[in-house]
């Protein structure tokens, strides 16, 4: 069964009596970018880390499930990059820590220095139940394409207008047909870039090409807003 | 006479330059600069105030044989130490001293030749005051310091600059020990509080009361064109004088009128001066002016200072000079020499006529403005406490914190909150703290950052809008407003037209031209200085007595009276007693009555209380608005009027007034996400080295920055910055009070819009206040995906009928087309089953049993309350009890039937940790 923390771009998969929590894209190190720009930011790794801290405490989930997208910079991680990685492995307390590599994260065991137990996945998925979870970048096979599936790699945000200006609010987006249905979460760092997904096609080979109609938008606290082709401003 | 006080070498120089009596700050200030006081000497500019300081000063440089650099003179404009450096030259060159300027335009060589062979006086900037005291060679000199004097102090004591260079003086301080600290200022409202800010002790001499000014006040009769008209007039007035200076209050006007004249005659002897011109451009025009070659000069605040420009007759203020003092230093440009009387006209127009009346009486009572100080600036203290570091290397804690508590604006500062803009630094890497928490040390990083961040002059970059249809710039915008609005395919309002934005490259912002002209954004350009409550009190109290008039007397005895007693032309009284006539058939709204009108969706709320209260209520009303209806709201204020562009009714505007409350935290909350916030966010994380002084206006990365730093120190100064700068907190709650208490009354009118409402409406610049959330758009979606729920319908009697249908076209009270009969249910769509066939199938299993149970419920359902069923159990986690309960508040209509339903999903995830599909 699925749980959605609310207010947080967070959720809680129980199996089993366990409970599983998921979140995804934390492109740690992408402060780095800012900083070209000329803006300077606190530690991401530790703001971070306190709050998945804070989760941890409200959903009681003692395994952490990470979708991919742990660090930014490509291909290299820069020694900065390096430091805000390893500083938030060691600061969050899970027993196990599921990291399924995304598109970021090419050579990320060579970054690693923790002695925390820490699961790289080489196929870059990884099933719980009904459900595989992986970051949204690589094809699936059948098999598992025919299961429900959780995904990030997007980072969905949805944009709303009234009449004298714009919102951009952070989107869970669901995809439901007969058979399975697609979760798609928003990214777990604010200062990612977004796909404004009432406007964007969706990227990646599991989200591309969904029937719009089918994908139902909720914001945040569980409000559900509408299906994506109703919302659609784009062209 | 106090000339005989000085050496007699210094009095045959007296004699010599042809100095026979003293002037009344030189009788006043120099017996009391002699005896080592500190001295604070208010006087009008062209009284020979800078000789009063000076000449005391040199003598007692000379006489102790003082060593360089023994007096500092800090002036708070570059341009002015040019012609200082003239004046003050011939007397220290004839008492043998040494005179230097240093500003950011000197030489290397210059500055080289002053660190090896440093002057007795050195003419300087606070800025450049700030880049020379951690020079090492520099600050052996400036060991040597005894005087300083301070120059047109009322230029800083408002702002960050003056907050800066007290901080500057106490950094000195640690230095040259203590010394005597002398400044000049103009006529101020409160000269105790400029007196406290210089120093301890301050002795106050006001010479300000010889100079008299004799101002007029003009409406221009004219035929057509209005603003012709007062051209006209003022090449009729400029041709009456020998050199007349015009002032205008924005760059923008004073090009304006600059080309207008230039139309209307190609050769006039008429020039612009302003900021915003190139520094050649502006010595050209004040030497041309000096000479005689131009006629008439137009200028901003940038003439102001002391900026010698020669004699000048006659001043012009073009419109309302909006503040008192304003007024006193621009038309004490005129009448220089002692004694004369300073000459000048207001040309006004009929919006502003009756504020530039109180504005004229109140500068000749002498009635000004007070002085507003920034208190605890925490992004000037973090560059001066970098600063401390590199003027010593290495300094205890305990000592940097005394030190910046002498200074008059942190004499309140906590330990507390000094501790955490030390930690802030030093996780900046700005400083370095000792292990132990007591010492701090200068750090390499901190060296660039205090040399970026010594001026905390905003630097404005000037956006040009350009039609990419033409390829044709059509105007500007300030770089503020691109940074909120600066969106592609936002629209905003210039020059006249609507405008899509295309492309953002830079400093141009390319754009399209858009029919439609409603939902576009005004753009604000060059904010106008703010009128005082004082004044736009006095104005509605003016408003009631010339209304009282109108009912009781003559209006030609009250138009002598207003002619006489406010130095009026005839056209100006005239057009004051009619605009109270006509707006007589409305209500005049005055001092002690606030009047609401309402104009298609404008709600104009009229209210004499100036900018900065009306800046608070009309941001407060409006943050209401926004809050409670869930969309955007615009809103702009001017002295006399806050107009807030919605759809909501003047009733619940009074309601928001007559209930107001908590007014810090609701404006707080709302300049969250305002222009107004990200702009001064913007320069503010600058001086605090969050973002580099090269970094390009970009909102969505200024966004992420402000969600970072939300309740840190960056955040709370941004706050604090502004509700000094542009609210009135504490004013505006006693108004409210007063309100409640029915001291001041409010009057609503629905006819069509009175011509007070409609001079308002006419320039519109606005700012809009957005919601926290869109409530309002997410219930739209709510509703399009409610109204567009696919449902099934099966006929509970003849078991024969069953359709899939949206909800919104479902009729009012469904009947079976086949039986005609109303027992219609709505079928379970999750059940995967055909709903016919499980109506007819026989040996039920338990959960069939159940959804056929659940169906005849809402078939009874649907006979009682039609398709308003249908609705609601199409919400979210809505079951039939929950539905039922819902119908059975007999919603008046579909529109508030939906509000119970989307109150009802909403409760749904309300008071949960989590929610679920």
């Amino acid at each position: 069964m699925i749980l959605f923390v609310k207010n947080y771009p967070c959720l809680i998969l129980k199996h089993k009596n366990k409970r599983y929590m998921i979140i995804s894209d934390l492109h740690l190190g992408i402060s780095l970018e800012l900083e070209k720009k000329g803006f300077f930011l606190p530690s991401q790794a530790e703001n971070l880390a306190n709050k998945l801290n804070r989760l941890k405490k409200i959903t009681r989930a003692k395994e952490i499930i990470i979708l991919g997208d742990l660090k930014h910079n490509i291909p290299l991680a820069l020694k900065y990059e390096k430091a805000e990685i390893n500083k938030f492995l060691s600061k969050i307390n899970f027993e196990k820590i599921i990291l399924l590599k995304g598109n970021h994260d090419g050579r990320i065991e060579n970054v690693i220095r923790s002695e925390k137990k820490i699961i790289i996945p080489k196929e870059k998925f990884f099933v719980i139940g009904k459900y595989v979870l992986t970051h949204g970048h690589i094809k699936l096979n059948k098999k598992l394409l025919g299961k429900n599936i959780i995904i990030g790699h997007i980072h969905p945000f949805i944009k709303m207008r009234d009449k004298f200006s714009f919102y951009y609010e952070p989107a869970w987006l669901v995809y439901k047909d007969e058979k399975r249905e697609i979760i798609i979460m928003p990214s777990f760092n604010d200062l990612c870039g977004a796909t404004i997904v009432n406007e964007q096609e969706l990227i990646g080979p599991i989200a591309k090409n969904l029937d719009r109609e089918k994908i139902n938008v909720y914001l945040l606290d569980g409000t559900l807003l509408d299906n994506l082709d109703a919302l659609w401003l784009g062209e | 006479m106090v000339f005989h006080l000085f050496s007699e070498k210094l009095q045959e120089l007296i004699k010599k330059k042809g100095f026979l009596e003293p002037t009344a700050p030189q009788k006043l200030g120099i017996p009391e600069i002699l005896s080592g006081k500190n001295v604070l000497i208010i006087s009008p500019t062209g009284v020979g105030k800078t000789e009063a300081c000076i000449l005391p000063l040199l003598d007692k440089i000379k006489n102790n044989n003082e060593k360089p650099i023994a007096l500092l003179y800090i002036t708070p404009l570059r341009a002015l130490n040019r012609d200082l450096l003239d004046r003050i030259f011939w007397w220290a060159d004839n008492l043998e001293m040494d005179i230097d300027v240093r500003h950011g335009d000197t030489s290397k060589k210059e500055r080289s030749e002053q660190r090896e062979n440093p002057s007795h006086i050195l003419i300087t900037t606070p800025e450049t005051l700030g880049a020379i005291l951690p020079g090492k060679r520099m600050r052996e000199h400036l060991k040597n310091v005894k005087y300083v004097i301070i120059d047109e102090i009322h230029e800083l004591v408002e702002n960050k600059r003056g907050v800066q260079l007290s901080l500057l003086l106490e950094r000195l301080e640690r230095i040259a020990g203590n010394f005597q600290r002398i400044a000049l200022s103009a006529t101020v409202g409160e000269p105790n509080k400029v007196a406290k800010f210089l120093g301890n002790n301050v002795k106050i001499i006001n010479a300000d009361t010889e100079k008299k000014y004799e101002i007029k006040i003009e409406l221009p009769k004219y035929k057509g064109n209005e603003v012709e008209g007062r051209i006209l007039r003022i090449k009729e007035l400029i041709n009456q004088h020998n050199k007349t200076l015009i002032f205008t209050n924005t760059r923008e006007t004073a090009e304006a009128l600059g080309s207008r004249f230039k139309l209307l005659e190609k050769d006039f002897q008429i020039d612009v001066h302003h900021g915003s011109l190139s520094k050649n451009l502006r010595i050209k025009a004040e030497n041309a002016f000096k000479k005689g070659e131009l006629k008439a000069l137009i200028a901003t605040s940038s003439l102001e200072l002391g900026i010698d420009i020669g004699e000048v007759d006659f001043v012009i203020q073009y419109l309302s000079p909006r503040r008192v003092s304003k007024l006193l230093q621009r038309f004490g440009r005129s009448g220089h020499k002692i004694g004369e009387i300073s000459k000048g006209v207001i040309i006004s127009d009929k919006d502003d006529l009756l504020e530039s009346c109180i504005i004229a009486k109140n500068a000749n009572e002498r009635k000004i403005e007070g002085i507003k100080i920034h208190e605890l600036a925490l992004d000037i203290l973090a560059t001066q406490i970098v600063g401390i570091t590199l003027d010593e290397y290495e300094i205890s804690l305990e000592d940097v914190f005394l030190t910046i508590k002498k200074a008059y604006p942190y004499r309140n500062m906590k330990k507390e909150d000094f501790i955490s803009l030390i930690n802030f630094l030093s996780e900046m890497k700005l400083i370095y703290v000792s292990e132990d928490g007591k010492r701090i040390k200068r750090r390499k990083k901190g060296w660039k950052y205090y040399y970026e961040n010594l001026s905390s002059i905003p630097d404005l970059k000037k956006i040009s809008v350009v039609d990419v249809s033409k390829n044709e710039t059509i105007g500007f915008l300030d770089e503020s407003f691109v940074l909120e609005h600066g969106e592609i395919e936002n629209t905003f309002i210039c020059a006249g037209s609507a405008w899509k934005i295309i492309q953002i490259e830079g400093t141009k912002v390319f754009v399209e031209y858009i029919e439609d002209i409603d939902s576009a954004i005004p753009a604000w350009e060059g904010e106008l200085i703010p009128v005082s409550f004082e004044v736009a009190h006095d104005v509605g109290r003016l408003r009631k007595f010339i209304y009282k008039k109108i009912e009781t007397e003559n209006k030609n005895l009250l138009k002598d009276f207003l002619i006489k007693n406010y130095n009026l032309n005839e056209h100006a009284a005239k057009a004051i007693i009619k605009t109270i006539l006509k707006q007589k058939d409305f209500v005049v709204p005055d001092h002690k009555t606030i009047f609401i009108e309402n104009f298609k969706d404008f709600i104009i709320i009229h209210s004499c209380f100036g900018n900065n209260v009306n800046n608070t209520i009309g941001r407060y009303i409006a943050s209401m608005l926004a809050m409670t209806k869930g969309e955007s709201v615009n809103v702009k204020i001017d002295p006399y009027r806050i107009i807030i562009r919605t759809f909501s009714k003047i009733d619940e505007i009074i309601k928001i007034i007559l209930n107001a409350n908590d007014l810090r935290k609701v404006i707080e909350i709302s300049l969250e996400d305002s222009s107004l916030f990200k702009w001064n966010f913007f320069q503010i994380a600058k001086r605090f080295g969050i973002i580099s002084p090269n970094a390009t206006i970009d909102s969505i990365n200024l966004n992420k920055i402000i969600n970072q730093y939300k309740d840190h120190l960056v955040y709370n100064e941004t706050i604090r910055t502004i509700l000094k700068e542009k609210m009135d907190i504490e004013k505006a709650e006693e108004i409210l009070n007063q309100i409640k208490r029915k001291e001041i009354r409010v009057v609503k009118s629905n006819k069509k819009i009175s011509p007070l409402g409609k001079s308002g409406l006419e320039r519109l610049f606005f700012d809009v206040i957005k919601p926290k959330r869109p409530e309002k758009e997410i219930f739209e979606s709510f509703k399009r995906r409610l109204l567009g729920t696919r449902i099934r319908i099966v006929c509970m009697n003849c078991k024969d009928y069953s359709i899939s249908i949206e909800v919104k076209n479902l009729e009012e009270y469904p009947t079976c087309p086949k039986c005609n009969s109303r027992l219609i249910g709505i079928y379970d769509y999750s059940f995967k089953k055909d709903p016919l066939e499980l109506l007819k199938k026989k040996n039920l299993t338990k959960e069939e049993k159940k959804e056929i149970e659940r169906l005849r419920r809402s078939a009874s359902l649907m006979i009682t309350y039609g398709k308003k069923y249908a609705i609601v159990q199409a919400g979210r986690g809505i079951g039939v009890e929950t539905a039922a309960k819902i119908l059975s508040k007999l919603p008046k209509d579909e529109e508030s039937l939906l509000k119970y339903i989307y109150e009802a999903e909403k409760s749904y995830v309300k008071y949960r940790k989590f929610w679920k599909l």
